[in-house]
């Protein structure tokens, strides 16, 4: 029996849109540089009090579905490497589930014909993810031909012609994060914090935040603008949670899993043909 | 050489409105019992019951407090609070936390007033003797030296813990004085609401609390004999 394997992109396949965690994160690990680390903030701390929207919906179900049928997934994601691997932490640890290794990254680019266009290809890859699920190195061919499914919201960065690629709606969720208050005070009483936030344009806080001189200046300013945030992003929000990819998913790929068919171009093809109907 | 004493009111005398304050407090209160009795359950029943300390505006404490303690260090300091003991002693300690002062104990309290001929509580103040009183002359006997400064209504509003907001929300827990009607099951709505709640709350008061930042009462005061009941 040949296992299956998963390629999953990371931003809008399995997340939603990582904008405004991505300021929170950098801006701690910026106050940290800045501070010493005193008071001592944690690294983990944009992990506190998150969205449980930012994951796409139904994917514990679909981790839940592959580990039941023992397909292994891979991410394949254009962030950073270190972006990537703490988001995937992140769902590791919210789902106490394991993705193979390596994350394929940035870093591991194929760069297409224009060179100022990043392209995802995972031949140049096949040693490393078989070693990564201790394959035999017979089954190579029969894995990469026919048990591979690779889930990206974005088909412009794979060949025009790949027949692997299942195409899925992006997940445009947009987590606002909802600040420490400890490191809230921390900014207002540090002005080194408080350029910082300013030279940098970090999206959680407003310009004019600088001109707050007061306890209660900074509090509603800071109230404000992040009511406005969430304002600006609500009506998409909750029309997005309401996704369900990975729940139909799940029923389309069971059956051929059940009967041990090779996932062909065929059926790829008529997988992408359902989720475009 | 006896030391001489000077004996203070508390709301509005040394900080400013204490009634969002002690919601955020009552709020814990209730958690806390909740857990106690087994009605509440999880990592709510892990909060600090000291959560709401941290982080005080420092415009809750009538401004210059800090300097009159140290102009006047050789005195000894009483509290006479027109509020109950246990919400009393919460402020003078967070007072003397933040002015490194100590007030004497017992700290006087509504428990210790009166009820006048005229049906209103009056504060009565019979262990000492060469006091100053700094308080709302209201509540004493006309014929006592009172110094009654303006009142200081500044009115701070505590921003909630944000662990302690996400698991409010976690748990369902709808009916809080200190929040009402941001609680919907919808994760952005409930945030979206909880923002701008406050915003507003700080808006409705932004004005009325600049102007009481503005207070000099405690730089300008001068104690002199005068001023001592014997």
């Amino acid at each position: 029996m040949s296992r299956n394997i998963f390629i999953l992109d990371m931003d809008e396949c399995i997340i939603g849109n990582s904008k405004f965690i991505l300021d929170y994160h950098i801006l701690i690990t910026q106050i940290k540089k800045l501070t010493d680390n005193n008071p001592p903030i944690h690294k983990d701390l944009w992990k506190k009090n998150i969205s449980p929207h930012f994951i796409r919906p139904y994917f514990k179900e679909f981790l839940d579905f592959c580990k039941k049928n023992n397909i292994e997934l891979f991410i394949f994601s254009f962030g950073t490497k270190d972006y990537v691997e703490y988001i995937i932490e992140y769902i590791e640890e919210t789902f106490d589930y394991k993705f193979n290794r390596p994350l394929f990254t940035r870093e591991d680019k194929y760069i297409g014909i224009n060179d100022d266009n990043y392209m995802k290809e995972i031949t140049g890859f096949q040693d490393i993810i078989i070693k990564s699920i201790k394959a035999k190195p017979l089954e190579i061919e029969n894995i990469f031909s026919y048990h591979i499914l690779i889930i990206d919201d974005n088909y412009n960065f794979w060949s025009s012609n790949n027949p692997q690629l299942l195409i899925t709606t992006s997940y445009q969720y947009t987590p606002i994060p909802h600040l420490d208050i400890n490191l809230l005070h921390q900014i207002k009483n540090n002005q080194d914090i408080m350029d910082y936030i300013i030279n940098s344009s970090n999206s959680l806080f407003p310009t004019y935040i600088k001109s707050s001189n007061s306890y209660d200046d900074f509090f509603l300013n800071y109230h404000l603008y992040t009511s406005e945030l969430f304002r600006k992003n609500l009506q998409n929000n909750n029309e997005v949670i309401n996704d369900d990819f990975f729940k139909s998913l799940i029923p389309l790929i069971k059956p051929r899993l059940k009967l041990q068919k090779p996932f062909t171009t065929k059926f790829i093809k008529s997988l992408n043909k359902s989720f475009k109907d | 050489m006896k030391k001489k004493k000077i004996v203070f009111g508390l709301e509005n005398v040394l900080v400013g409105n204490l009634e969002n304050l002690m919601s955020y407090i009552g709020l814990i209160e209730i958690i806390i019992n909740s857990c106690k009795h087994k009605k509440l359950k999880g990592n709510l029943c892990h909060i600090n019951k000291d959560i709401w300390k941290k982080n005080i505006s420092p415009n809750f404490f009538r401004p210059y407090l800090k300097e009159f303690f140290k102009k006047y260090s050789s005195y000894d300091f009483y509290i006479f609070s027109s509020t109950t003991s246990k919400k009393s002693l919460m402020i003078v300690e967070l007072i003397e936390e933040f002015a490194n002062v100590s007030f004497k104990r017992p700290i006087l309290t509504i428990e210790d007033t009166f009820i006048n001929s005229s049906n209103n509580y009056e504060k009565k103040i019979s262990h000492l003797s060469s006091y100053v009183i700094i308080d709302n002359k209201e509540m004493y006997n006309k014929d006592l030296k009172i110094i009654s400064p303006p009142p200081y209504k500044y009115n701070y509003i505590p921003v909630i813990d944000s662990h302690l907001l996400y698991l409010l929300k976690e748990n369902e827990i709808k009916s809080i004085d200190i929040l009402p009607e941001i609680f919907t099951d919808n994760y952005d709505e409930f945030y979206f609401n909880y923002h701008l709640f406050t915003a507003e709350l700080f808006k409705s008061v932004f004005e009325k609390n600049k102007e009481n930042m503005k207070d000099d009462f405690l730089n300008k005061i001068s104690i002199s004999n005068k001023n001592i009941n014997v």
